[in-house]
């Protein structure tokens, strides 16, 4: 009996023993992986999503299905007052240059400049040569550096990603394109320009452009696999620019999501943020004018609706299942644990949209472009898709405004930095953190030092974001405090903006903005409901000077009386399609000439 | 040369000369129209310089001979053309080229046309 008892004892024992061991043996290989991790240089995955909402991924509020973006946001910090630009070219250019878009030459898309501006200098819409991307520094430090997708930054040769630090690249040279053959969206471009390592490159029939652009990461990755140099690897996507087009398999999973329409949808989004803590409890949102009422609508129009929310939401989860694949090949390669992702959007969701794309103009137009708007096959290969002004205000919900916008909905977009090694877990940054702070933190995360005015011989802007770093193990660390110099100005095609700690004022031109500056405590109120200009004049007048030092340091340039960005778009694009046509006209007059005069000489001579 | 001859030579000139003048302001496009890519920039120089000498010669003699009314002047223009269709079809039997069916033809076309001006003028005169 004693032996009996004292066999169980040695057993149980045994298997303490046993489990102890196994344990410590776990957390030994988990700490072995972070010592190792923290001593060699990280590879970095830049992931950038184009136009995305604030809350339309699952981490900020979103009900759209994003589980590889929410694991990241579980492994990592996500930051819930990030500012990019309003729109695309100036937000990618401060992304990978840390420096304010007007010094970068990108202060607007090339396409949307007004001719009176392109006169100067830093006013070409493409990354000028003063600038040095993160791209090139890490290149220089011994990284190879990959970028797969759309570019926008400049289409001749010397500007494209080639000469700008990358080792290999496709990339897509216009501002946005088709995501299902190659073809262009908007009648401004002749055909999609799209490059690898520098020169056109058709795309393979079988093409969806998330899906191609992780398979060509993952190609580049793959070339250097058993190298001993770590990479730099910037994916960005063409989700979720219009066309906004989605493979069918992810598009049935919302096609019952959306058909209670924006308002509701707004408020879910809103509700879900609240219990997040992505925004604080004292959130109010506004109605944007732009809109309309859901209610008023013919059940066939909010069946339509709902059907073009549900491709949206489809485009968003199919990108998010194809940063899955990128993510289990790392772990395939052993190479996920001494990686760090890093994932954003370059502003906030898409207005373009038309409100009603079946009327008659509408489809005619779209027909002359090669596609239709037909509901059935609405986001699949040849249809023409976006969400409409009403459903951008609930994908940038509670905020109010979007993209080419100054107002947060425009500016404030997802930032997640996630990997083994970020110490900082699952956690939030309520910090006022921008745009220009990706390049520092990349930088300071790889140990490549920042270029102190100087890079590969020439004389090139310092950097003006700041290092996130310290925010990666205590998320809250604030990094800009009220101090004058802290203060982060923006302007775009006039409308303009300064953040300082918790404020911000902005200007909105154009409708639906009223024209007049207005302060706002975006710490408090984020969704930018109560204007405290006059309640609070002496900071307001405070950031005014600010501001004005902010536009001289910057060469801004005043917009043109009238200046409309979607008719500058149609009269560049027309411009720039029309010149070559026009060189050569000219020039088969000229030949032409002496022939008709000596034909018409003989014919008087005889 | 009567008038219905002057326009139809006329015709295939101009869009010669077109090409030509497209081969240098926009060679991308043209190429890639003429089905072939943008080579690379050692081949690049043979590819452009001789596809463009070629337009050139073909569409300005051809021109020179509308408004002169010399007959010979003809004669390259309907070589150039004709050559190169009778040598697209020796590429397609002996090196597997494409058989490009409508630019044999329309250089046919051109050659004829071209031939056809010059027996006019020799004719008149």
């Amino acid at each position: 009996m004693v032996h009996l008892r004292t066999m169980r004892g040695l057993s149980s024992l045994l298997c303490l023993a046993i489990l102890g061991f196994s344990v410590l043996t776990e957390q030994a290989k988990a700490k072995s992986i972070r010592d190792n991790s923290q001593t060699v240089r990280p590879n970095i995955v830049l992931l950038l999503a184009d136009d995305l909402g604030f809350t339309d991924i699952a981490p900020f509020g979103s009900e759209i299905s994003t589980p590889n973006l929410s694991a990241l946001a579980d492994n990592g910090v996500i930051y819930t007052n990030y500012h990019s630009a309003a729109n695309c070219a100036p937000a990618r250019a401060m992304l990978l240059t840390g420096v304010q878009s007007h010094r970068a030459g990108v202060p607007n898309i090339p396409e949307m400049i007004p001719a009176a501006q392109r006169q100067a200098e830093h006013y070409q819409g493409v990354l000028s040569r003063n600038v040095a991307t993160v791209a090139s520094l890490l290149q220089t430090e011994g990284y190879h550096t990959y970028i797969s997708g759309k570019w926008h930054l400049g289409h001749s040769k010397d500007l494209l990603p080639l000469n700008r630090g990358f080792e290999r690249s496709v990339a897509l040279a216009d501002s946005g394109a088709d995501n299902w053959e190659q073809k262009p969206y908007l009648p401004i471009y002749e055909k999609a320009n799209w490059y690898a390592d520098g020169e056109p490159f058709s795309l393979p029939d079988d093409f969806y452009s998330s899906e191609f652009l992780v398979d060509k990461t993952i190609e580049f990755i793959n070339s250097n696999k058993d190298s001993q140099q770590p990479f730099f690897a910037y994916v960005p996507f063409q989700a979720v620019h219009i066309p906004v087009q989605a493979p069918q398999e992810f598009i049935d999973k919302y096609m019952d999501t959306y058909e209670q329409g924006w308002h509701q949808l707004r408020q879910a989004r809103l509700k879900r943020a609240l219990s997040m803590g992505i925004v604080p409890q004292t959130t109010q949102m506004k109605e944007m004018a732009t809109t309309d009422k859901w209610s008023a609508l013919h059940p066939e129009r909010k069946r339509y609706e709902a059907k073009r929310m549900a491709v949206y939401a489809a485009m968003i989860e199919a990108m998010d299942h194809h940063i899955g694949r990128l993510i289990d090949y790392l772990k395939d390669i052993d190479q996920y644990h001494n990686t760090v992702f890093i994932f954003t959007s370059d502003n906030g969701s898409e207005v373009s949209g038309h409100p009603n794309p079946q009327h008659p103009l509408v489809r005619f137009a779209m027909n002359r472009q090669g596609y239709s708007t037909d509901y059935d096959n609405l986001g699949l290969k040849g249809s023409f898709n976006s969400i409409s002004p009403s459903f951008a205000s609930a994908s940038a919900s509670p905020l109010a405004y979007y993209k080419f916008f100054v107002g947060e909905g425009g500016l404030r977009v997802p930032l997640i930095i996630a990997g083994t090694r970020i110490s900082a877990k699952g956690q939030r940054s309520n910090i006022l953190s921008h745009v220009t702070d990706v390049t520092p933190t990349i930088l300071s995360l790889s140990d490549v030092k920042q270029p102190n005015g100087y890079f590969g011989g020439r004389a090139v802007e310092k950097i003006v974001g700041r290092d996130l770093s310290e925010t990666l193990s205590n998320p809250n660390t604030k990094i800009r405090t009220q101090r004058d110099s802290d203060a982060i100005g923006y302007e775009l095609a006039g409308n303009a903006v300064l953040f300082l700690g918790d404020y911000k004022i902005v200007l909105t031109k154009v409708s639906p903005g009223n024209g007049q500056w207005q302060l706002f405590n975006i710490a408090k109120d984020p969704g930018e409901t109560r204007d405290l200009s006059s309640k609070e004049p002496l900071r307001l007048q405070q950031m005014l000077n600010l501001y004005a030092q902010y536009e001289r340091d910057n060469g801004i340039l005043p917009i043109p009386e009238g200046f409309d960005r979607n008719r500058q778009a149609a009269i560049n694009g027309l411009l720039a399609r029309a010149k070559l046509p026009l060189i050569t006209l000219l020039i088969v007059s000229a030949i032409l000439l002496p022939f008709i005069w000596v034909y018409r000489l003989r014919k008087t001579v005889n | 040369m009567n008038k219905l001859t002057r326009v139809l030579v006329v015709v295939p000139a101009l869009i010669l000369l077109f090409t030509g003048v497209r081969l240098i302001v926009d060679p991308a496009a043209t190429v890639e129209e003429l089905g072939m890519p943008l080579l690379d920039p050692l081949a690049r120089s043979t590819q452009l310089g001789d596809l463009t000498a070629f337009f050139f010669t073909a569409s300005l003699s051809a021109l020179i001979g509308i408004s002169t009314e010399q007959r010979f002047w003809f004669y390259p223009a309907a070589m150039l053309t004709g050559l190169a269709a009778l040598f697209r079809l020796l590429a397609w039997l002996l090196h597997d080229a494409a058989l490009t069916t409508q630019f044999i033809v329309m250089e046919m076309v051109f050659c004829s046309l071209f031939l056809l001006a010059a027996r006019q003028i020799g004719r008149d005169s």
